[in-house]
């Protein structure tokens, strides 16, 4: 039995109707088209399908779609500036510095990023791979992933 | 090396990075088309049986439900030549496909499953492949007669194989071991075992099929449309010509992605609804209905001297291929070819490999084919036979690693067939040396050894690097060497009025930067920017023939077919300038987007202006046949081979057997790095994967059942960023060599990558706790075994 | 699948008592979604329990009393169990290598998880309570007699958990815990909490030993306990009471052998009783 229910995803709310046990990551890119982010284990094993709520990283595979409304979502297509189109540092940074190969687990691994950034904006190496500990990246990036971060941590300083 | 370019050997920007950090890309799994029905697939419980009954009325009559498909109305045809008919009446492994379900909703389609109502004749199961080729044994395929490949060409897809002995083995011989293990001081022998590894593409393949009359378009996560372009309109009986298959991306494949079958249903049932139909799999069916890295049971004897010289080596291996030996050839000759004939430098060496078919989902293709389970059998047999005579592991693979003029041949030549495989050879090899852009073995294990500082480090056989109570560490060394296919292929390379250019070729991106680095080549050749080419990939209507990439064949060979293709445009460019500017077209250059005069540089059109004069400048390469690659001075064939030489510090804990990688460095041989950071990437992915290969990743199946046990990615265990050093621990080394036949002198190297990381981490490993490891992992319970601390 | 919000604690047992079997119960929702086909394919109404206020943390004289609803994270970040015996608490959900799954789990989801989990074990070894309450009655029963085996609690149908209480121990009390998994980010394969109390001399008064994931229920090593009474720690004892602890059937499945759960428990239990004898040593 579907239930209406709101998401705000990206700043923007979204009325969609529902099944109880479908998951954020589902109604994300099937019914509200965001197919940025990406399932790759579908039971919270790899953090490919992260998404921000409240800022705080969350499988969106697991959670259920009912369970997030009213929170503030942010997908990796909510992560540039809408209006200007500028990039986020991290995102400037994989790009330059190579952080992805298949891209499958990029944006998990950059919303994660983010949400560590947000907390501490100048994180060690230890500290960044405490925090990507549960994003798995089957291309084996991580060294270049590290590196992408560090090099946006650098980058906000620099420009802050 | 860089100066001398102007594009190549930078590292750019990925062309599809922009793409895959804002959410943009779309895989295929993404596509979503207006009326598009989801497909599910019911799936066979039971190994080995036989379907009795099948009714699928329940299915048919649940809402939103608007096709089921079943082995009694789909063709009668072999999806890639395999034994299993498109959807068959005999189940040959757990997790076969029994039904299709296409219906409005995924939920429905999966309700639809449920609704099929199937009784099953239950067969005898046959799981160990030892087992497997005892004449008793249950068959996996009764028309075949044995559950050992043999050679012939029935209801396969692989290249013939006219020297595969109809006893079930394949052969491979120089000189007499027997006579070499009797001038030997020391012979090692024993039994080592390679795992299986399941290559676990991230994303779960899928295809969309939407039919516009008569004509299909078919978008499929594959990463040779030729064959899903070939195998569709065989089995659906219309010319390729109707068929556009399109592979925007193929993501993270390594070797697995022929969703053929998948797409052939797929589309029967788009064309019987009259809509589009989408299939993505689970995480659960990518893991048992897809092909994984075949298990090796390795029978190893080497024989050598005081002084180092190795007098013979004889490989027994038998591969356990699951439920058809498609792979089996392919797999098994690259194994022979290279890691058994090329690898290393012996007096006397013999070889025999067996394909054994059984009730397990089928075995192929997954990074490094062939070699990564042939060189962790012979890389920790080499290490056994080094120290046997008391000589540094480095120093031994130095003095006998292949080199310039050293033997070796290529997998087809193995196999009996010539280098474009029209022609059966089954009595002759055409034995070959190694050439000089292969001759890098030495220089990369030397390089890799002063990264590594081995010397300080390595203290001698017997001896750990450290002892701090419980725990010790170790150091070790493994080559390996690997394939890149240098075939035909073709591209296109077209200008547009405003002097960009496009490039069509049908290689697929899987993440490993194709599309970057076949357009910094062909920038690179025009002498225009980077940012002015865009290359379409994977689309079987608008890119010409070639067969996706496969065999470290991206660089190797769509990529030298698109440099060709664009030298083309420049001598037609060149002709329009030379025009122009009234002077011979070998009096011109071209560089930052002008075609000038080279001793007059102020005589200059714009690279522009050249296209547009031209109307349309289109350049068309195939690569020819190899026929052979020679050596330029001995004529001798050469083989296109790349290689790696890598060394890794480890620390076990020999009350938990918990083992950390400490430190790891390996030295590529990678002919020229288009672009260092892809590259990069590329030497991390070989060493994540063969990690994981040797110390975490068991693909369990049930002995009895043959049921797969964890197809999940909670316990498949993959490496989390925890399981790798820091980033200053980890040493990547390019060793570029270039090759006479690449673009720019480049080749492709990737797979190679993943050869030397499992043998590495067990020699480590080795150096670290003084005792062997020949089973198949490198696993805690596997160390406190060894260890004798649990049985 | 019905989708119901209740707003009291008597409205939601009021639900479970109508739909008994059929009703699951999610706060967090880290179990349900992967397992809803094997586990939860018979549900028909799902209930979310995030309205009823049992996100609490509160002390008293008693000791902690934890509303289920309270995230793992919400725990692991409180003052109350930041030091002290508490602090093993924060210490075994800092082993959750995974910080979205704390953020997610609940107290009261990995309570009524009888399976792969951590807090359980270090909860019981703290000789915590749990409140059970049905649209009758409530009653409070110690979390090591809650569990009955591999997913299978003493809830009834319509019982729900609300709360977890966890005493306070006595001066001179230390806990440790420790745990064992394949790689670097796993499901627990073996886990063991430890408390001990010692009196006059530092001879151990009173001690718990609890093994989680080597069976289920959980474990708790009664013999290997009677060895530490009256007596003080040396590394005899230890070896001996480490023995003693392990001498059960450890589980075989795919994610590990009997005998490798049994080598992991002998050094988990080891580490975790030196973990809470240095700590209460080290109390007043």
């Amino acid at each position: 039995m579907a239930v209406a229910i709101t998401l705000i995803v990206n700043g923007e709310g979204h009325k969609v109707d529902v099944e109880p046990w479908w998951s954020l990551a589902y109604v994300l890119r099937e019914k509200l088209g965001l197919t940025g982010t990406k399932i790759m284990c579908n039971n919270g094993a790899c953090g490919s399908c992260t998404v921000l709520m409240n800022g705080q990283p969350v499988s969106s595979c697991l959670k259920l779609a009912v369970l997030a409304e009213g929170k503030n979502i942010t997908t990796i297509e909510g992560l540039a500036n809408t209006e200007t189109g500028e990039l986020h540092s991290l995102q400037e940074a994989f790009i330059k510095y190579s952080g992805m190969q298949c891209g499958t687990c990029t944006p998990g691994m950059i919303l994660t990023a983010k949400a560590l950034l947000d907390e501490n904006p100048v994180p060690t190496e230890d500290e960044v791979r405490e925090a990507l500990a549960g994003n798995l990246c089957r291309c084996g990036s991580y060294k270049r992933i590290v590196q992408c971060v560090l090099a946006a941590a650098e980058t906000t300083r620099g420009g802050a | 090396m860089s100066s001398e370019f102007s594009v190549l050997g930078k590292s750019l920007p990925r062309k599809d990075a922009l793409e895959k950090v804002n959410g943009e890309v779309k895989f295929v799994s993404d596509i979503k088309l207006p009326r598009m029905l989801y497909a599910k697939f019911l799936r066979s419980p039971y190994a080995h049986a036989m379907v009795t009954k099948i009714d699928t009325s329940r299915a048919k009559a649940l809402p939103g439900v608007k096709c089921v498909l079943t082995h009694e109305n789909t063709p009668n045809v072999h999806p890639l030549g395999k034994f299993e008919y498109l959807l068959d009446h005999r189940m040959h492994y757990a997790g076969e496909e029994v039904a299709a379900v296409a219906a409005e909703t995924e939920d429905i389609a999966l309700e639809a499953l449920k609704l099929i109502d199937v009784e099953y004749e239950v067969e005898p199961v046959i799981i160990d492949p030892e087992e497997a080729m005892k004449p008793d044994a249950p068959l996996v395929h009764k028309e075949y007669g044995t559950n050992m490949y043999y050679g012939t060409e029935h209801g396969h897809a692989a290249s013939p194989s006219p020297r595969w002995r109809k006893d079930g083995w394949l052969p491979l011989q120089v000189g007499d071991v027997d006579k070499g293990f009797a001038e030997a001081d020391y012979i090692i022998e024993g039994v080592y075992e390679s795992p299986t590894q399941h290559n676990c593409s991230p994303i779960p393949r899928s295809v969309v099929c939407e039919w516009a009359g008569n004509n299909l378009t078919c978008w499929a996560d594959t990463q040779i449309p030729q064959w899903v372009s070939k195998d569709v309109a065989k089995c659906l009986g219309i010319p390729r010509s109707s068929i556009r298959v399109i592979c925007n991306w193929t993501v993270g494949s390594y070797g697995s992605k022929q969703p053929e079958k998948i797409a052939t249903l797929v589309a029967i049932m788009a064309k019987k609804t009259g809509r589009p139909v989408k299939a993505v799999f689970t995480r659960e069916e990518e893991f048992v209905a897809t092909h994984h890295r075949p298990s090796y049971k390795g029978y190893e004897k080497i024989g050598v001297k005081k002084d180092g010289t190795i007098t013979a080596m004889s490989h027994r291996v038998i591969g356990n291929f699951g439920r058809d030996f498609v792979w089996g050839p392919e797999v098994m000759s690259a194994s022979a070819a290279a890691t058994c004939a090329t690898l290393y430098r012996y007096q006397n060496m013999k070889f025999e490999g067996a394909a054994v078919m059984t009730n397990i989902p089928d075995a192929g293709a997954m990074n490094g084919l062939g070699d990564p389970e042939m060189g962790f059998i012979v890389e920790r047999a080499i290490d056994e036979a080094a120290e046997a005579i008391g000589m540094d592991p480095v120093e031994f693979r130095l003095k006998n690693c292949a080199r310039y003029g050293s033997r070796s041949v290529s997998r087809r030549d193995v196999l009996g067939l010539s280098p474009d495989e029209l022609e059966l050879r089954p009595d002759w090899i055409n034995w070959g040396i190694v050439g000089h852009d292969f001759d890098s073995l030495q220089e990369c294990i030397k390089k890799v050894a002063e990264k590594s500082e081995w010397k300080k480090k390595w203290k001698g056989w017997k001896t750990p690097m450290a002892v701090n109570g419980t725990k010790r560490r170790g150091i070790g060394i493994a080559i390996g060497m690997h394939m890149s296919a240098y075939r035909p292929y073709s591209a296109i390379v077209k200008t547009n009025q405003d002097g960009s250019v496009n490039v069509m070729s049908m290689a697929a991106e899987i993440g490993q930067g194709i599309r970057t680095a076949m357009a910094q080549v062909v920038a690179e050749t025009l002498g225009i920017g980077y940012e002015d080419v865009e290359v379409l990939l994977a689309d079987t209507t608008a890119a010409p023939e070639g067969w996706g990439v496969i065999a470290s064949g991206g660089t190797s060979s769509a990529i030298p077919a698109a440099w060709h293709a664009a030298e083309e445009v420049r001598r037609q460019a060149f002709d329009i300038a030379a025009a122009r500017l009234g002077v011979k077209p070998d009096q011109l250059e071209a560089k930052d987007r002008m075609i000038y005069v080279k001793n007059d540089p102020q005589k200059a059109i714009s690279f522009r202006e050249a296209c547009s004069r031209g109307y349309q400048i289109t350049g068309a390469h195939t690569l020819p046949s190899p026929d052979e690659l020679r050596d330029e001075k001995t004529g001798k064939t050469i083989n296109v081979y790349s290689c790696v030489a890598t060394i890794a510090e480890v620390e076990v804990d020999t009350e938990t057997g918990r083992l950390d990688l400490l430190r790891i460095a390996s030295a590529h041989d990678c002919g020229r790095a288009i672009n260092p950071q892809i590259v990069e990437n590329q030497i991390l992915m070989g060493i994540i994967q063969s990690n994981g290969y040797a110390r975490a990743e068991e693909y369990i199946i049930d002995k009895e059942t043959g049921v797969v046990l964890n197809p999940d990615l909670l316990d498949y265990k993959l490496m989390t960023i925890l399981d790798m050093p820091k980033m200053d621990d980890i040493k990547e080394i390019f060793v570029e060599r270039p090759s006479a036949w690449g673009a720019f002198g480049s080749k492709g190297f990737s797979e190679t990558g993943s050869t030397s990381g499992a043998p590495v981490i067990a020699n480590a490993a080795y150096n670290a706790i003084g005792v062997r490891i020949r089973g198949e992992h490198i696993t805690p319970a596997a160390i406190l075994e060894a260890l004798g601390k649990i049985t | 699948m019905k989708y119901l919000i209740p707003s009291t604690t008597d409205e939601a047992l009021s639900m479970l008592d109508k739909y008994g079997e059929a009703a699951v119960i999610v706060a967090g929702g880290v179990f349900f979604t992967p397992h809803r086909e094997e586990l939860f394919g018979e549900a028909e109404v799902l209930i979310n329990i995030g309205k009823l206020e049992l996100n609490y943390i509160n002390v008293d004289e008693e000791g902690l009393k934890i509303g289920a609803t309270t995230s793992l994270t919400s725990l692991m970040t409180s003052e109350v169990i930041s030091k002290g015996v508490f602090r093993v608490l924060f210490e075994t959900m800092d082993e959750i290598p995974i910080k979205r799954i704390r953020d997610m789990g609940t107290v009261g989801g990995e309570v009524c998880m009888s399976a792969e989990n951590d807090l359980p074990t270090s909860l019981i070894a703290l000789d915590a309570k749990v409140v059970v309450v049905s649209p009758t009655k409530s009653r409070i029963l110690p979390l090591e007699e809650f569990y009955l085996g591999y997913l299978s609690t003493v809830l009834e149908s319509n019982e729900m958990v609300t709360e977890i209480q966890v005493p306070h121990s006595p001066p001179k009390t230390g806990a440790g815990f420790c745990k064992f998994e394949r790689g670097t980010v796993d499901l627990p394969i073996v886990n063991a909490a430890v408390r001990v109390t010692l009196g006059p001399n530092d001879k151990c008064k009173a001690a718990k030993i609890v093994l989680g994931c080597v069976a289920f229920p959980p474990v708790i090593a009664y013999n290997a306990e009677n060895l530490l009474i009256g007596k003080n720690l040396d590394g005899k004892i230890i070896a001996s009471v480490i023995e003693a602890a392990v001498d059960i059937e450890c589980i075989t499945d795919i994610r590990a052998s009997g005998e490798l759960r049994k080598r992991w428990a002998k050094v988990a239990v080891g580490k975790a009783l030196n973990k809470a004898y240095e700590q209460a040593k080290g109390g007043k």
